[in-house]
């Protein structure tokens, strides 16, 4: 503070006084700042956000959930092949000379069974693994089978295994070769007639199954469904499986060897299965 | 939907509420400082309806340029600079700058005790009003604002010189009229006195 301002009693007395003095305005002060406010802006961004703004809200939640669904990871892997589970038969893979839809399965099992026997036999206990059957949800497929499919089914190629084996397991692994070729008609190292006799060995060899080797080897049938690709289909399904679930229904992964009515539900699935494992361990103890 | 109605309880709280535009935060806002801020102006602007626009026009400002706030000093005095210049501009439209007054005699040292008890801020808010305008301005930003004659010269666009000139004129010109409502007292209390 300079001399100046430092020595005026008069500076100090009217600071003293005024600085923080208060002059009531008049009453309708508030209403003209705000008619002043309103000719000069209009529409407050205030009115305008706090309406907006829920809307924004939902609709970016929406947005996350749909991102969600398509952007889901095919970790479906170990989920059963929807068509099997609902009983309905792909277009693409019934073929003209193909058998019952359980022969299908029974190619999944020939699989790994053939894997299975270039490490060790398995018991028969283990066939059909109940621990891995409950973690699954089967969904009914639509009847609508896109091309797709067959790519999926190339992918379960992979799992061929290599025919060095004892001669029976190379007919096994001849006859999962007729299977393959049933699914996917581009390879088919073997004609399609011969197949009917060694389906039924198969299924029993497919008994023998562990449950982890069962489980792996639904993953290319799932992957069949999973890499389909239609989006469309898949949240169809969701949809339908979660109605199921919202009606108190259990979780069961649909068996292939199982007839399985159009409209049964995963509770009526849960409670077929059971008795289909229950009268096979009856019948290979007789 | 339920909405909280927010209780502005901290200057931040209605600083960031005005920063977003609501209108609740500036009435809040309006009803805490209008008579702070109607009393800097009215030190500026004699006539109360002229003073009370320029305030609302100050307030306008205010919520305008809230975003300019960095919340370095407190948000009255940033407000308070605000209305002050509003008033200054406001001088500036309405040209009545340089009007001098005559000094015709320099009084004495007036008593402050006394002016201290006996007067109340409207007195003195009237005789502020009462110098011109320049003077009025110049004592205004010098003695209660803190300007230096530095920043008054550059902000009334005159002279260092003249800002010092106006200060001195304006202070002999209050202190002869504190010294007039000092003996105007007395000589009422004294005919009371005798009276009684």
């Amino acid at each position: 503070m300079d001399k100046s301002r430092a020595n005026q009693p008069l500076d100090d007395f009217f600071r003293r006084k005024l600085e923080n003095a208060t002059v009531k305005p008049s009453a309708d002060g508030w209403s003209r700042l705000e008619s002043k406010m309103q000719v000069s802006r209009p529409l407050t961004s205030e009115t305008t956000t706090s309406r907006v703004r829920p809307l924004w809200y939902w609709s970016a939640a929406a947005a996350c959930v749909l991102i969600m669904f398509w952007l889901r990871p095919p970790i479906d892997s170990k989920q059963p092949d929807f068509s099997i589970a609902s009983g309905r038969k792909p277009a693409q893979e019934v073929p003209i000379n193909t058998p019952k839809p359980a022969l299908d399965r029974s190619l999944a099992v020939d699989k790994s069974d053939a894997v299975a026997g270039i490490q060790n036999e398995r018991t028969v206990q283990q066939s059909i693994a109940p621990v891995s059957e409950s973690k699954k949800v089967a969904i009914p497929k639509e009847p609508v089978v896109s091309s797709d499919q067959h790519q999926s089914e190339v992918v379960a190629v992979v799992e061929k295994p290599v025919p060095t084996v004892e001669e029976g397991r190379v007919r096994q692994i001849g006859e999962k070769n007729d299977h393959l070729a049933y699914s996917n008609q581009n390879e088919s190292p073997l004609p399609v007639g011969a197949k009917t006799s060694e389906t039924e060995r198969t299924l029993i060899v497919s008994v023998a199954e562990p449950a982890s080797r069962a489980t792996l080897i639904d993953e290319p049938i799932v992957e069949t469904s999973s890499s389909q690709g239609m989006g469309s289909r898949k949240i169809n399904r969701m949809f339908q499986q979660i109605r199921r679930l919202k009606n108190g229904e259990g979780i069961a992964r649909a068996n292939p060897d199982i007839e399985y009515d159009e409209e049964s539900g995963l509770l009526d699935r849960l409670v077929r299965t059971a008795r289909f494992k229950d009268n096979h361990s009856k019948s290979e103890k007789q | 939907m339920l909405r909280i109605i927010p209780f502005f309880q901290s200057e931040t709280q209605l600083v960031k509420a005005l920063q977003q535009n609501e209108s609740r935060a500036q009435k809040a806002v309006y009803e805490r400082y209008a008579g702070k801020m109607m009393a800097v102006c009215t030190r500026y602007i004699a006539n109360r309806s002229d003073a009370e626009e320029v305030m609302i026009d100050g307030f306008m400002r205010a919520y305008e340029r809230i975003g300019q706030f960095r919340e370095e000093g407190s948000f009255e005095g940033w407000l308070r600079r605000i209305m002050v210049t509003e008033s200054l501009m406001y001088l500036r439209r309405t040209k009545v700058w340089r009007q001098a007054i005559s000094l015709d005699e320099v009084s004495e040292e007036p008593d402050y005790e006394w002016a201290d008890q006996a007067l109340e801020t409207d007195d003195l808010l009237r005789l502020v009003g009462q110098l011109p305008e320049g003077y009025r301005t110049i004592f205004n930003l010098y003695a209660i604002e803190g300007y230096s004659h530095q920043e008054i010269a550059q902000e009334l666009s005159i002279s260092e010189g003249t800002s010092k000139s106006q200060l001195s004129r304006a202070r002999a010109w209050l202190q002869a009229s504190l010294a007039k409502l000092e003996k105007e007292n007395y000589g009422q209390i004294k005919s009371k006195s005798t009276i009684g």
